[in-house]
């Protein structure tokens, strides 16, 4: 399993936006994974919210090429807190 | 009284009277039906809206807004919102696809508000700036009540801008 740990800005704790998602995800996730490799992507512990359009942003390449399922079965999502973890997953859709 | 007389055979104004009410009755039965149409379609919409918005508009959404306060100049409080938000998104897929329009509207302005709310906690705030903020904040929930409401009463927006009786399935 793989594990990325995404940066930020420290002194962001709130993520928004399509576009910056898809930046993040291309700039920091995209070349660091392999095909059906199961990943852990863990977001900085002072990330607060995650708005659904950054998080469908972030996905949005690999759910218009593998789809919703494949994002489920490969990918993890870890923030510092388990209640914004099921959330981030509720968010993709 | 004779109005017109043709090659022999005539024409009365009772004739005239009563061709003219004919043609106003089928009209008047055709506006009825699709009125009724409209109406029922109408209050189906309003029994859907109810069931989904109403807990939200009423009292999820406020409830939620009254969490939101400035402390030591960084906003807090606004989880909950984003939360709510989210639901009413997830909760309108039905609308996707009964009326794309109105989803598209709906979840827009709610995309705008959670958006503006997840990026208001990177910033600071001092008294002035927070008070644009909150005006801002309640300009964004006031978009979505009334994006939803005016769909909720019927004031539907149509796909080519044209009047009714244009959109009127043949």
């Amino acid at each position: 399993m793989k594990m990325i740990k995404l940066k930020f800005d420290k002194k962001d704790s709130g993520l928004a936006g399509g576009d910056y998602g898809a930046e993040i995800f291309n700039s920091q996730v995209k070349n660091e994974i392999d095909h059906n490799e199961e990943v852990t992507i863990e977001f900085p512990e002072n990330i607060r919210i995650v708005a659904s359009s950054f998080i469908q942003g972030f996905f949005s390449e690999l759910i218009e090429s593998e789809g919703f399922d494949y994002i489920m079965e490969h990918f993890t999502l870890v923030t510092g807190s388990k209640e914004l973890d099921k959330k981030l997953i509720e968010r993709i859709r | 009284m004779i109005l017109l007389s043709v090659k022999g055979s005539t024409v009365t104004i009772d004739t005239v009277l009563a061709s003219i009410a004919i043609v106003v009755s089928f009209f008047t039965l055709y506006i009825e039906q699709k009125s009724n149409k409209r109406i029922n379609e109408i209050n189906l919409d309003s029994h859907f809206f109810t069931e989904i918005y109403d807990g939200y508009l009423i009292k999820k959404i406020p409830k939620a807004r009254m969490d939101i306060c400035n402390k030591n100049g960084t906003i807090q409080g606004v989880e909950k919102l984003v939360d709510e938000l989210n639901n009413i998104r997830l909760d309108s897929v039905f609308y996707k696809y009964k009326d794309p329009v109105f989803f598209k509207e709906v979840a827009e302005a709610l995309q705008n508000l959670e958006d503006y709310l997840a990026e208001s906690i990177n910033k600071t705030y001092d008294n002035i700036k927070y008070e644009s903020f909150l005006e801002e904040l309640n300009a964004k929930i006031l978009k979505i009540y009334q994006v939803i409401t005016s769909n909720y009463i019927g004031n539907k927006k149509k796909k080519n801008g044209l009047p009714f009786f244009y959109n009127l399935k043949k």
